[in-house]
């Protein structure tokens, strides 16, 4: 693993009700410095309201979020601090940036919000564009000019041009071309490498959150089910559903289909919170999993999963990411 | 109860294919969003029409159910079960609507808000079969059984917004194939849908294509869902088919580089390490407003020459499958 | 959702207050004597007497307390002028009015819509046609309509009476002239939302089923536009208690518009004060009354009942 520091962000036991919905219950985790966090859940995981529990969009029902060790406060002074430290990137890059304002304005929009020297501005905007592998786009160019990529390039400029400690990206690459995809997910990988910025990656994609991610937590109905070193959690699920989620992912050849097995069985969307929330779709269910909630424990070193029975030995063939066979190799 | 209109039974004739598409091409305004397109659609078969943004796959897809805004213009041949439905009025196209299952993108548009999901679905049943509401309503029960929504008498009276993204999608299948027609268009269902979700449709999709036999066009940005899903495939780029065959053929032995390229795309995702670089194509897609000279695909490709750029490529016949392309893989590029 | 409710109930209150009190505030602000529009020829100690017994010499506070106080038993004051109660005054002529806003409304809606249907259908053609009325309607004032009605049919033709009164064939003229002022919004607003529907998914969907045209429009555009078009028009009836006092006097149709300009003529202030508060309840009222509709005409938000 990398040298990972000091705590960034961190959450304890951090819950958040919206009325008599939970939307994430009992979250804990440390962000280190030089940390890639993936958070990966699909609708109704609560991911996206970790991130905004990250930013101070929302306050947290139960539990403190940690600055750098410091309990948030939720004035508006100090949550511009740490606003300040955080870039975010979001997921549809014709909603995130304004069409009337631009590009060079827009990547300098946080340096005058942030009061940052005005001679700097126009300078930091063009290198920071530049770092994004725009170098030659005029700053006086409006951002219907780009294609989903170069605008999303543009947004990843305005979330790093404060050079801030933490990169968060929701679904960075979700509105993308595929054959577009890998040139964000590169330059956030180079960015990476060049910083000791750390990234939280949202994404439903389980295999860019592999690429992208050293470490990885697993949301189920707003509880974290498996946290754990990326590789670990990829190659040995421990739990029932992050195997259900990589069993779902399609297949990469006629030949080596994988969705015939037993269908997901449909559930409403209210969860008896009362034991463990995966309840309704576990394959090996047992009694007491209706009636205790498993806590995330420790399993192997640095990986923790809420489960009384955790999957062991290796996972199905299908799931396994072994290297496409050489015969097979496309030339 | 008026009994129902003779429609061909499923398994027909297997000599005509549900669909056939000749020299396609579409022009939204002034701009040209499918050129030559041609491809058909076999008895029990999924064809999946695969592309990116300005592909013109979605387009193929309304063009072949007639349902391109008004704005649009068509020439070529579209034929349904043999007949050609290019320049047939907006009524005799309508009579003809049972024989072909629509299913679009985003249920949550596609279905009406302020109608109950079993309003919806007897609809079909109302216009088509002369069903009384009541009966109709029956007839909606059943045809929600079979695409496995849960307790379909209790859904009938839900409203779209009151169910999960999957189920309205399974609503839509539902409404598609409610008068077992010979063919059913998916214009990228499950895109926007949860993995285990999308899943849970292309294992239906699946159970229904071989129950019914009916012939599935299947519009789709995800090569991983083709690998599942296709019998054959056709790719498409800049309103264009680039490579079309049957799926093995085509996974095995791609010929076009931007065939290869997603390959390449879908195998590189799923099976590299973490932190390593992702395999790239340079550039983006092209867009309706400016179209390239000769070969579309040419700014992208490792292997342009000269002549990509000066002449398009037609469609011709390699091995097992066609591809548009001066230097396909597998001939020597000096 | 009750909550709500008193929010906006306490809101709707609040309103109805702000509009007394300022209209209060305006007649005694005006320039005129009441007194003297009463008694023109009166002078000296007789109009301070006059002034005295109608209270005018209090301060505006005072004046506005007995006011309020008497609002809030019921009592509206007594007319200047004649000698009656405001409330008896209007309760007499508030039919009339009603009736002409109802009829002009019902006309207006369904003449507006048809066109505005017919405009989403046929854009080229009848489009342009209905864009062209709709732009005389706009631009022509509503008395000036309502002279050429009476022109035609009543002098020229000789169809309909012209002397004013109460009675269906009176209401006629009014009430159309009346509803071909709001034509042009109706056709226009129909107009948009009928396009928007029928280039919706949703539409597209009934289109792939094979519904027949007569179908979706029926059941799938209409049911769509109508609840912002019964909006509108619960609005509209609100206002036009207030807005048809013009073409009251102009037809000398006895409703409580036309008693509003003839008192404002001779300041008898309690009557005007007492129609400005119907008409506004009236409008605030309705509000509610549609936005409660509207709320419980949509599945989405019929949740909270």
């Amino acid at each position: 693993m990398d040298d990972a520091g000091e705590p960034i962000i961190s959450f304890r036991g951090v819950t958040k009700h919206f009325g008599a919905r939970v939307a994430v219950e009992d979250a804990s985790f440390d962000l280190l410095e030089g940390m890639t966090l993936g958070l990966v859940g699909e609708s109704g995981s609560g991911k996206s309201t970790c991130v905004r529990l990250a930013v101070g969009l929302e306050r947290p029902t139960e539990g403190p979020i940690l600055w750098r060790g410091a309990p948030y406060r939720h004035s508006r002074r100090r949550l511009k601090a740490i606003r300040r430290q955080i870039g975010m990137v979001f997921q549809d890059p014709y909603d995130s940036l304004d069409p009337r304002v631009p590009i060079g304005k827009i990547v300098a929009e946080p340096l005058r919000i942030h009061h940052v020297r005005s001679g700097d501005v126009v300078e930091q905007a063009r290198a920071t564009l530049a770092a994004v592998g725009l170098p030659d786009a005029p700053l006086d160019s409006y951002p219907a000019r780009y294609s989903g990529g170069g605008r999303q390039r543009i947004a990843i400029a305005r979330a790093l041009v404060l050079e801030p400690e933490l990169l968060l990206c929701d679904e960075p690459t979700a509105s993308l071309d595929v054959s577009v995809q890998a040139q964000i997910v590169n330059l956030l990988l180079e960015l990476k490498t060049r910083s000791r910025i750390s990234t939280v990656f949202v994404s439903h994609d389980l295999d860019l959150v592999h690429r992208v991610a050293d470490h990885t937590v697993v949301m189920y109905a707003g509880r974290f089910v498996e946290v754990g070193p990326t590789d670990q959690i990829r190659g040995h699920p421990r739990h029932p559903y992050t195997l259900a989620l990589l069993s779902a992912v399609p297949g990469d050849h006629p030949q080596r289909r994988k969705l015939g097995g037993a269908p997901w069985p449909q559930v409403s969307e209210d969860v008896d919170r009362t034991g463990c929330v995966f309840v309704a779709r576990c394959p090996g269910v047992q009694d007491v999993c209706r009636t205790t909630r498993p806590p995330l424990e420790e399993v192997s070193a640095g990986s923790r999963v809420a489960c009384f029975f955790p999957l062991e030995g290796e996972p199905p063939e299908a799931v396994r990411p072994d290297s496409f066979p050489a015969s097979a190799q496309p030339e | 109860m008026r009994p129902a209109p003779a429609l061909e039974d499923p398994r027909g004739d297997p000599r005509i294919p549900p669909l056939a598409v000749e020299d396609l091409q579409v022009w939204y305004g002034d701009l040209q969003a499918l050129s030559d397109v041609t491809f058909e659609v076999q008895p029990g078969k999924v064809l999946a029409l695969i592309g990116e943004t300005g592909s013109g796959k979605s387009t193929a897809a309304l063009a072949a159910a007639r349902l391109l805004p008004p704005k649009s213009r068509i020439e070529g041949h579209i034929f349904l079960d043999g007949v050609d439905i290019t320049t047939m009025t907006r009524e005799e196209v309508r009579v003809l609507r049972p024989r072909l299952g629509f299913v679009s993108q985003d249920a949550m548009a596609a279905l009406n808000p302020v109608l109950s999901v079993g309003t919806q679905v007897a609809e079909m049943f109302e216009v088509h079969l002369g069903s009384s509401k009541s009966e109709a309503l029956q007839q909606a029960i059943q045809i929600l059984r079979k695409v496995q929504i849960p307790d379909p008498p209790a859904v009938v009276k839900l409203y779209p917004h009151q169910l999960s993204g999957g189920m309205r999608q399974r609503v839509m299948i539902a409404i598609a194939l409610a008068l077992g027609p010979r063919l059913l268009i998916a214009d990228e269902p499950t895109t926007g849908l949860d993995v285990s979700v999308q899943a849970e449709i292309l294992r239906l999709a699946i159970a229904l294509r071989d129950e019914s036999g009916a012939g599935v066009l299947w519009i789709t940005h995800d090569m991983g869902v083709v690998a599942e899903l296709a019998d054959a495939v056709a790719v498409m780029y800049a309103g264009r088919i680039v490579e079309d065959g049957p799926a093995e053929v085509l996974f095995d032995v791609p010929r076009h580089p931007y065939t290869e390229a997603l390959l390449r795309t879908l195998y590189d995702l799923r099976t590299g390490s973490r932190g390593e670089r992702l395999y790239q194509i340079a550039g983006q897609p092209p867009s309706l407003q400016s179209p390239i000279p000769g070969c579309p695909f040419h700014p992208r490709c490792p292997r342009a020459k000269e002549l990509c750029e000066q002449m398009e490529p037609s469609l011709e016949a390699m091995g097992g499958s066609r591809a548009a392309c001066h230097f396909p893989l597998g001939t020597e590029v000096t | 959702m009750t909550r709500r409710l008193m929010a906006r109930l306490g809101q709707a209150l609040l309103v109805v207050i702000f509009v007394v009190v300022l209209t209060f505030i305006l007649q005694y602000v005006l320039p005129g004597d009441p007194a003297h529009a009463l008694v023109p020829r009166a002078s000296g100690a007789v109009l301070e007497r006059l002034r005295e017994a109608l209270h005018l010499n209090d301060p505006l506070m005072v004046q506005f307390a007995r006011y309020f106080g008497g609002l809030l038993r019921g009592n509206l004051g007594q007319s200047y002028v004649q000698q009656r109660s405001v409330v008896s005054l209007i309760a007499e002529r508030l039919p009339a009015t009603l009736l002409l806003a109802f009829a002009a409304v019902v006309i207006q809606t369904l003449i507006g819509s048809a066109l505005g249907v017919a405009a989403a259908f046929r854009p080229k053609v009848v489009g342009k046609a209905v864009t062209s009325i709709d732009l005389v309607l706009f631009s022509t004032p509503s008395f000036t309509i309502g002279l050429l009605l009476i022109l035609l049919f009543g002098f020229r033709l000789h169809l309909l009476p012209v002397a004013g009164g109460f009675g269906l064939l009176q209401l006629v003229l009014p009430a159309i002239t009346v509803a071909l002022g709001g034509v042009p919004w109706y056709a226009q607003i129909v107009r948009e939302e009928t396009i928007q529907s029928l280039s919706s998914p949703y539409v597209r969907t009934a289109i792939a089923k094979g519904v027949p045209d007569r179908r979706i429009i029926r059941t799938h555009v209409l049911r769509n536009i109508f609840p912002p078009i019964l909006t509108m028009a619960g609005l509209d009836f609100a206002g036009l208690i207030s807005g048809v006092a013009i073409v009251e006097s102009i037809f000398g149709w006895p409703g409580i518009g036309q008693l509003a300009i003839s008192s404002s003529n001779s300041e008898d202030r309690p009557v005007v004060l007492g129609v400005v508060l119907i008409g506004t309840v009236a409008i605030v009222v309705f509000n509610l009354v549609v936005d409660i509709l509207q709320m419980y005409l949509d599945p989405r938000t019929r949740q909270g009942f």
